[in-house]
Formats: C-alpha cells, structure tokens, sequence
C-alpha cells in the first residue's frame, strides 16, 4: 500500500515537471542542442578533410604580409605538382628537420619526371626569390587564410585543453545515457 | 503513449550527446592537421664567406703576393755564384688570411722556368720541393719534410696531379714549402755566368 502510494506521488510530481518545465532544464536542452550542431559540423569537417587532403597552415612569420599576416591559419588542400600555376601560394615541405615554407610560385619548371616540377617561390613581404628551387611532386594550395586564429589552434593541442574537452564530452554523454528508474517505472 | 514521447525524449538527448562529443573529434583532428608554416626571408641572412692566402718567405712576414710581383725566395747560401754540386735551401710558407675560410694549396711550377730556346740557366739547375714541419729549411728538413717534388726534378716539374696540401681557417697553422735548387755536378761549361728567375705559383682554393 504505501509502496504503490509513494509511486502514485512520484508520477504526479514528474506530471508537474513536464507540464511546467523548470528553466534550467529549457537551457540545458537548447544548449544541447547547439553542442550537438557544432558537433555534426565538427564531424562533417573531419571528414572532409580527411577525404579532400585539407589541412591547416599556421603562419609563424610574415613574409606573405599583407596577403596573409603572422598568426593566421590557412586552409590549404594538396594538389599535384602539375596543377601548379605561376601566382598560386603554395606550401613547400622541406623534409623532416625544417619547417615547411607558404610563399607564391614566381616560376614553374619540368623536373626530371613527368610528375615533378621545378619552382621558384618569394614572400609577398620579400624583395627577392628564395634561394634556392624547390623540386616537388605535390604541394599544398592555400584556398584561403583567416587572420588570428593561429594561436588559438596551437593551443588545442595542448594537453590540459584536450584533456579538458575530452572530460567534458565524457561526462555529458554519461550523464545523457545514464539508467533512469523513471523508465523502468513505464 | 506518454511513455513513448518520454522515450522518444530521452533518445534525442542521447544523439545530441553523442555528436556534441563530435567537438572534441574534431578540434583534435584540428589539432593533428595543423602545421606551422616558416617564412624566412632568404637574402637577410646571405653572408659571402671569404677565401684568401698569404704568403711569406720567412715564416714571419705573410703578405700578399700577386703575380707581378712574386715572394723572392731567400735561399741559404748566395744563389747568385751557384758552382756544380752547389745545393741552396729557400722556404715559402702560405697560409689563409684572417676570416677566411678553409682550404687546399697546389703549388705549380712555371713553364717558362726552363726557356725553350735554352737560354740562362734554368735548363741547367735542377730542384726538389718538400714541404716541412718546421721552420728550418735544410739538407735534413727537406728529407724530412713531405717531398712534394723529388730531388732532380727539372724545374718546369709540377707535383703530381691531385697532391695538396690542406690550408687551416683563418690564418691558423701556415703550411710551409722548402725549397732545393741544384746545380748539378754534370752541368756543362755553358753554365758559367748565366742566370735564372724561376718561377712558381701556389693555387690555393676553399674546401
């Protein structure tokens, strides 16, 4: 008796919840739903770029100045060597120990392959060429730059800030995929 | 029915939870993908090296020595009454001059050491280069020294093809030639009396 009582008061209770609903729990939901937009985007954009060859350049220096100023970020997108025009930006590796170079084509030349190809690059800043050629078989275009966003990228590889997010989005889907009674009442 | 809506409820706020943790996914792909790019600028930080030699005739004193005005040899006994079976020692000792970098020194010996047409003396004399550790240019120092020249070469001989000697950075340990000039006892009467401005050059080039 007093068992099915206490389960009687507790449906009316979650009767009252739902027909007033708290505003906390209004927030919650809509910001719910914001994190789980960003998140698709996020996915869709990990996709993509994986599937098209799309990463991020960081610009450390600015030679490319005013074109693309230090602290900006690059979307940029691999292509073959034999896509390159002359006026393109393009980012050179430079093998392991260096970092790479983004600087516009000023010439381009056959390699010794039907692949490769012989470029000339100068900093948008410099007076003169690079020193010396730069023998590619692919190198990646830069499609467009968004001032600033350079620091705020390097910081997301930082342990505490992925540790932080990592926790974050833990804590959210345990919490959304926690055992509830209420269910089980149902 | 109510129950039904609730659970319907319940699923969306698992699916939102689930691609919210998308966010970390993809700011970590972000972070993986992104590289920073360098932008040196190539002609500030250009500088020429430099390369040059020095030369002295006694081990002291080291100047330049263009070709039209050549190092005279300082030989150890008067040169200018050489008799057969008179042997003089002279050294020359190069080096790189200050900031310059390293390299290797050739010594060659001018063509026109012995004329054609067999006028002086030239044809005559006969000599021997070793290149020496000390400062002493002797009967014994050039026996002991490296031959770079063998004793009785005649004086057009340049060393072999290929042998150099390695010149230091910036002036340090100067490397020294000794120098052996013969008149050999064989020398026919035609010598007397005449004379001979030998001639030879030391190529040096960086490393």
């Amino acid at each position: 008796m007093t068992g099915s009582a206490l389960v009687e008061s507790r449906a009316a209770a979650r009767h009252a919840r739902r027909r007033r609903p708290r505003p906390v729990s209004v927030i919650g939901d809509a910001l719910l739903w914001i994190a789980a937009a960003l998140g698709l985007v996020c996915l869709v954009l990990t996709v993509l770029a994986f599937t098209l060859h799309i990463s991020l350049i960081m610009f450390r220096t600015g030679s490319m100045d005013p074109t693309i100023p230090t602290g900006s970020v690059a979307i940029v997108r691999e292509i073959p060597a034999s896509d390159i025009a002359v006026g393109d930006i393009v980012t050179v590796d430079r093998g392991d120990d260096q970092l790479p170079i983004t600087h516009r084509v000023t010439s381009v030349g056959p390699g010794a392959t039907e692949a490769e190809r012989i470029l000339t690059m100068r900093g948008d800043a410099n007076e003169q060429d690079d020193p010396y050629p730069y023998t590619v078989t692919s190198v990646r275009e830069v499609i467009f730059s968004v001032p600033g966003l350079a620091q705020g990228i390097a910081s997301l590889g930082n342990p505490l800030v992925m540790g932080a997010l990592t926790l974050a989005a833990g804590l959210l889907v345990g919490w959304a995929f926690w055992p509830r009674e209420r269910e089980a009442d149902a | 029915m109510r129950s039904g809506r609730r659970r319907g409820a319940r699923t969306s706020q698992k699916v939102r939870a689930l691609l919210a943790a998308g966010v970390v996914v993809g700011l970590g792909a972000a972070s993986t993908l992104a590289a920073w790019t360098d932008q040196e600028n190539a002609s500030a930080s250009l500088t020429a090296g430099t390369f040059g030699i020095v030369g002295s005739v006694d081990g002291a004193t080291f100047t330049e020595h263009p070709n039209q005005t050549p190092a005279q040899l300082a030989f150890s006994v008067p040169a200018n009454a050489l008799l057969p079976g008179s042997v003089v020692h002279a050294k020359f000792a190069v080096q790189t001059t200050d900031e310059s970098a390293a390299g290797v020194a050739r010594l060659a010996a001018d063509p026109g050491n012995v004329p054609a047409d067999g006028s002086g003396l030239g044809g005559f004399l006969t000599y021997g280069v070793s290149q020496i550790e000390g400062d002493t240019c002797d009967l014994a120092a050039f026996s002991e020294g490296t031959i770079i020249v063998p004793r009785g070469s005649a004086l057009t001989i340049s060393p072999a093809a290929g042998v150099t000697q390695a010149l230091a950075a910036d002036g340090d340990s100067p490397v020294t030639y000794c120098f052996e000039v013969t008149l050999p006892t064989t020398a026919s009467n035609d010598a007397q009396g005449r004379s001979a401005t030998p001639r030879w050059t030391v190529n040096a080039e960086n490393t």
